[in-house]
């Protein structure tokens, strides 16, 4: 909750927030990498074979998940101490959605063929803010 | 996983010279002793199973990896190798008449079964893709057979599915891939090969080989949602989720769990996201675990409780349960009501993503906080085609930017016009176009979101028609129209 309000006051007012030094949150930015997130939900890509008169779903195929999220790499600010420091927001980043799915069996003469997981754009889900780390200014 | 499916898959077109797997140097460090072989056969016992007239393959000098001593020979039987060869043709030509015919006459007997296992661990066929390929199709076909009762004479088959996993950290590291991606995805008459019987196997060689953990698994992608089945393995359960696995078996375990008692599942969950709050991955599958299969309430109070508007996967797990979502609706009616916590707000409005559009409007035209309506705007745009309307509501929120009480920044505003343009189609997405044309060229917005503009413009329009912008790109170093 520290953080949060300290945030919201750098967003609004940073130079007089930092000005009032005993005010200082001591925290800064911290590295988060960017990652990709699957969603549990999703299907094989594969084959289905008839034996011993049952239809056996052979699987082995690529799993291919329904949603895939692209987080970007950011910096937030997530209480980490550091003295005299504070952070504030510089840009917004997007969390981009991928929407995912087994394409048609491709046409082969002979060997396994199987169908490979396809992922388009689905556009912009949400969003993270990026932060920098600013020192605090003394009273 | 995909690498070394596709890598098996292709070396039954004919081309196996193209693609040289990597060898059983890879293997893990474990050695068959370390394996849980309650209720299998030890490896001594199995090679004399075998028939001892047939021919041997030294398996010494056949893949240089640890594993059996090299005074022990697969014991061989005559034509083995040619009939796996030939499973992996016909599968490969999608002969299943012949396929058929071959698999009824291998998963038919034990110990030719046990000798496909024995061959593919001693490496002895590690340069014959085909072979390989059609002993692993041989297991695999074995295992679906099998896996729910019966089986050949002399064996039991739901306990040889159970010796075939427990013998995979034997395996060559490609083969125990494929054999892991093929019987995690099958089913038979849409139950999972790998169902609640092997829950204990399968936990075993997680904690057993910690290293592969996250491979093994997905053998438990098919686990039933049946308290029934699984209640016999709630003790084990439990204990897998308090270890330290990878997400993608926290993430099995705790929808089983869920099944089996919501309640103690969620209290778990949510001990787990306290113990390990710095695990992104972790909270990701935990949260969608949660979101998918918790009791409504429970769910969004545990997803409230997290405070974090990103787990937008968790929130499509909500939002697709009819169940919930009148939930999500009172929630965040009563914080609104009230004037709290933006933050909650935010993450359940990004859970709404199957209200109707005018509600969706709504929120981001009247929630008191921007980043909740923000959010209200980017739901509603990614998950459908909100028509002229949308696009005028997201003009109109641009207008008032400036007004902390129901304006919209450029970023929400860019975000927001640029799902139009992937979801909508005619006269909104064209508005879409053109909206996204007059922020990239509006020098009071933020340059960051100018060029995030422009670059989602770029592809849908003549470049003509965004000559004037062409200073906006980062590497030219100007900034045009400021």
């Amino acid at each position: 909750m520290k953080a949060h309000i300290a945030t919201a006051l750098a967003l609004v007012c940073a130079s007089e927030f930092a000005a009032a030094g005993e005010l200082c949150p001591d925290m800064r930015a911290v590295n988060h990498h960017g990652r990709l997130q699957q969603s549990a939900a999703g299907t094989r890509c594969q084959r289905v074979l008839r034996l011993f008169g049952l239809t056996i779903n052979l699987g082995g195929g690529e799993f291919c998940p329904a949603t895939i999220l692209v987080y970007p790499a950011h910096r937030d600010c997530a209480s980490v101490p550091n003295s005299g420091t504070d952070c504030e927001v510089t840009q917004t980043l997007t969390i981009t959605r991928l929407s995912c799915r087994c394409g048609p069996l491709p046409n082969a003469d002979f060997g396994i063929v199987e169908a490979e997981c396809g992922c388009t754009d689905a556009g912009i889900g949400g969003y993270v803010d990026d932060h920098q780390t600013i020192e605090c200014l003394d009273a | 996983m995909r690498k070394l499916a596709v890598a098996g898959l292709v070396c039954l077109l004919g081309a196996c010279a193209l693609v040289r797997l990597v060898r059983n140097d890879s293997r893990p460090a474990a050695t068959p002793d370390g394996i849980r072989t309650a209720g299998s056969t030890p490896y001594a016992e199995l090679l004399a199973a075998n028939q001892p007239s047939s021919r041997t393959v030294d398996r010494a000098g056949a893949s240089g990896s640890e594993g059996l001593d090299a005074q022990h020979a697969v014991a061989l039987e005559p034509g083995l190798i040619e009939m796996l060869e030939a499973v992996a043709r016909a599968e490969g030509r999608g002969n299943d008449r012949e396929l058929e015919e071959l698999l009824t006459a291998l998963v038919g007997r034990i110990d030719r079964l046990r000798g496909i296992l024995d061959l593919l661990e001693s490496g002895a066929i590690a340069e014959n893709h085909l072979a390989r390929r059609g002993g692993v199709a041989t297991l695999v076909s074995a295992a679906a057979r099998w896996s729910r009762g019966g089986g050949p004479p002399g064996l039991d088959g739901p306990a040889f599915v159970t010796e075939m996993l427990q013998r995979l950290p034997r395996q060559s590291a490609d083969d125990r891939a494929l054999l892991i991606a093929f019987l995690s995805g099958s089913e038979v008459a849409n139950s999972a090969v790998i169902g609640a019987n092997q829950l204990e196997v399968v936990l075993a060689l997680c904690q057993d080989f910690p290293e592969d953990a996250a491979l093994y698994a997905q053998l438990l992608a098919g686990l039933p949602a049946d308290p029934a089945a699984l209640e016999p393995h709630r003790a084990t359960l439990l204990a897998a989720l308090e270890g330290d696995g990878p997400p993608a078996l926290t993430g099995a375990v705790l929808r089983a769990l869920l099944a089996l008692d919501p309640s103690a599942a969620t209290d778990a969950a949510k001990d787990l996201l306290r113990s390990r709050p710095d695990d992104p991955a972790l909270r990701g599958v935990v949260a969608e675990a949660l979101a998918g299969s918790a009791q409504p309430e429970r769910a969004v109070d545990a997803l409230l409780e997290m405070k974090d508007p990103t787990q937008l996967m968790a929130f499509d797990a909500l939002g697709s349960r009819p169940e919930a979502r009148a939930v999500v609706r009172e929630r965040y009616n009563a914080l609104l009501a009230a004037n709290l916590d933006g933050r909650g707000r935010r993450v359940l409005v990004a859970a709404m993503g199957h209200e109707e559009t005018p509600v969706l409007l709504g929120i981001a035209t009247t929630d008191p906080s921007l980043d909740v309506r923000q959010q209200a705007f980017l739901t509603a745009t990614v998950t459908r085609d909100v028509g002229l309307e949308g696009v005028q509501a997201l003009r109109d929120a641009y207008a008032r930017r400036a007004d902390p009480r129901n304006g919209l920044g450029a970023f929400g505003a860019v975000a927001s016009a640029s799902n139009v343009l992937i979801h909508a189609s005619g006269p909104a997405r064209d508005e879409a176009l053109r909206f996204l044309g007059d922020i990239a060229r509006d020098p009071g917005a933020a340059l960051p979101y100018r060029r995030m503009a422009l670059q989602k413009m770029r592809p849908h329009v003549p470049p003509g028609s965004i000559a004037d912008l062409t200073g906006l790109d980062p590497d030219t170093g100007d900034q045009a129209g400021k």
